[in-house]
């Protein structure tokens, strides 16, 4: 249907010309849509399947850097042991089968004005962008803590071969060792992410180098679904006992840690206190993904603001952010929260494009957490479009519902929890990558 | 003769943009943007590939209207889906139970 319309429309370009002078619309009849989708992690490939989903004679191109993508859920489990890297990597095969036009290339120029973006092997055109480009690390928010730093302590935060390293030096470190993770002030990428590798690297000590500790040094007072995290440690770690696996110092306990030596794998926190690792594992605090700065779509927080109903930025018309780069009001920064709001954002896009409007939506959040192989938490939480407590429209959390799993279920309950983590992963991985 | 073309040429287009219409009508709907949030447990449509997350297909939309009621009231047991479905009011629920039940192909995401 593209194509036919399409040689259409250039055979007919001479006589378009005076159907506008006769005042007719001069609407471009025969030629498709083109959106442009960059970023092909858990907004971004879900975004263009829901698109094509929409709207399957839409012109889809969907630009990604990396050919493989390694998803940062699960990877805990790759530290652990219980999975391999290969178990957490995807290609775009699924994606092309369903009509999407993937470009691995590196975006060098987006022209908003002109709607044009270049990559280093082509250039093309777009009535619709969406940008999905994910968080960056803030490499100068910890002294001594860069890119060439990260290349010895791992912050594993983005997975890949960041998971790969980390793993290697908790395979390489003695029985006795210490293992030090710091945990970054909110917001951020996956907030119960630090916990749950927190439990799945004492899992991995519990079982093969009991006398190891695992010391989480937070810039936070308190942490996502910390009354269920403990309450697990508790059970499976020792926690609060003198012989516990994992010890949680917070922001009262002057955790915040403001320097790294790398050499020594030292760091120090804002008290002027030292700790020294054997395995250190720095998770910085985070901004959008490089690609919201150079488009100009961040706001003075580091993120992006965007209409809360379209998820079109606010800064430039025609071009949607979705996933962890954008500021979702009371969304956490999560593959299922970018999940949801590349739907709605598909459906924003057609819906501009056919002038059709867009109804009410809809946002669902849920994040399984592992606190041990048969150990599963979770929150969830459903969303919409309403006033938040400032008095603001914003996407608010609905009313008496969503939460955390019960406090003291029982291990049946865990048991199930964990297996509907590896569930919800295969399906969300199935829905993105086919 | 000027005349003739362009009028030849509109005729041509309309039909064309009629065909294109016809044949990719979009439905954008509150049940569709109500529903498709579920899918990243439930799986592509609802068809879960990932045990022992059930499928949430293949019903009647009486059926799958119960059951959300009953997991909203707290009567059926759960982990987490009574925590979810207190997020909707039981006209929302009646339309994803609608749009699970319904087998038309326009309903369903590309893969």
């Amino acid at each position: 249907m593209t194509q036919f319309s399409r040689r259409h429309f250039l055979k007919l370009g001479a006589g378009l010309g005076a159907v506008g002078l006769m005042g007719f619309p001069l609407i471009s009849f025969g030629a498709a849509a083109k959106v442009v989708v960059i970023g092909g992690g858990s907004g971004g490939a879900t975004a263009a399947r829901y698109i094509k989903h929409y709207d399957p004679s839409i012109e889809l191109t969907l630009i990604e850097r990396n050919p493989t993508y390694h998803t940062c859920y699960m990877s805990n489990e790759v530290l652990a042991g219980d999975r391999t890297l290969e178990q957490i990597s995807f290609g775009y095969e699924g994606l092309k089968k369903a009509g999407i036009n993937v470009v691995i290339d590196e975006v060098t120029t987006v022209d908003p004005a002109a709607k044009k973006i270049a990559t280093a092997k082509a250039e093309f055109n777009y009535d619709k962008l969406i940008v999905a480009p994910g968080t960056d690390l803030k490499w100068d928010a910890i002294e001594g803590y860069n890119e060439d730093a990260a290349k010895e302590i791992p912050h594993a935060w983005k997975a890949g071969e960041q998971t790969t390293l980390l793993r290697a030096q908790l395979e390489a470190m003695p029985d006795g060792g210490v293992v030090v993770i710091t945990a970054p002030a909110n917001p951020f990428r996956c907030p119960p992410g630090p916990y749950e590798r927190a439990s799945l690297i004492a899992q991995y000590l519990k079982e093969k180098k009991p006398k190891s500790k695992l010391i989480i040094l937070d810039a936070k007072p308190s942490f996502a679904k910390q009354d269920l995290f403990m309450q697990g440690w508790e059970k499976l770690y020792g926690y609060k006992t003198d012989n516990s696996l994992i010890v949680w110092k917070g922001l009262e306990d002057q955790a915040n840690v403001t320097k790294v030596d790398v050499k020594t794998r030292t760091v120090t926190t804002d008290f002027g206190d030292t700790v020294k690792a054997d395995v250190l594992n720095i998770i910085p605090a985070q901004k959008a993904g490089k690609l919201a700065f150079d488009l100009g779509l961040t706001g003075d927080s580091g993120w992006c603001p965007v209409d809360f109903k379209t998820f079109e930025s606010t800064k430039h018309k025609d071009i949607y952010v979705i996933g962890d780069a954008c500021i979702a009001g009371a969304m956490p920064k999560s593959a299922y929260s970018a999940n949801s709001q590349a739907k709605t954002a598909a459906a924003a896009v057609v819906a501009a494009l056919r002038s059709i409007e867009l109804p009410e939506t809809s946002h669902i959040n849920t994040c399984y957490s592992l606190v041990g192989r048969e150990y599963g938490i979770s929150v969830a939480g459903v969303y919409k479009v309403g006033t938040g407590e400032d008095g603001k429209t914003s996407i608010i959390a609905v009313k008496d519902s969503g939460g955390v799993s019960a406090k003291d279920a029982d291990d049946t309950t865990r048991r199930a929890e964990a297996a509907y983590a590896h569930g919800w992963y295969k399906n969300i991985t199935a829905e993105m990558f086919g | 003769m000027k005349l003739t073309v362009v009028s030849s040429t509109l005729a041509l287009l309309l039909a064309c943009q009629a065909f294109a219409y016809a044949a990719e009508e979009v439905k954008i709907t509150r049940a569709s943007l109500l529903t498709q949030p579920c899918f990243a447990c439930h799986g592509v449509n609802g068809n879960s590939v990932g045990l022992p997350i059930p499928n949430i297909t293949g019903q009647t939309e009486a059926q799958l209207y119960e059951v959300l009621m009953a997991l909203k009231k707290g009567e059926r047991p759960s982990t987490l889906m009574t925590r979810i479905t207190k997020g909707y009011s039981d006209e929302d629920l009646k339309l994803i139970a609608g749009y699970l039940a319904t087998p038309a192909a326009d309903t369903k995401p590309a893969n």
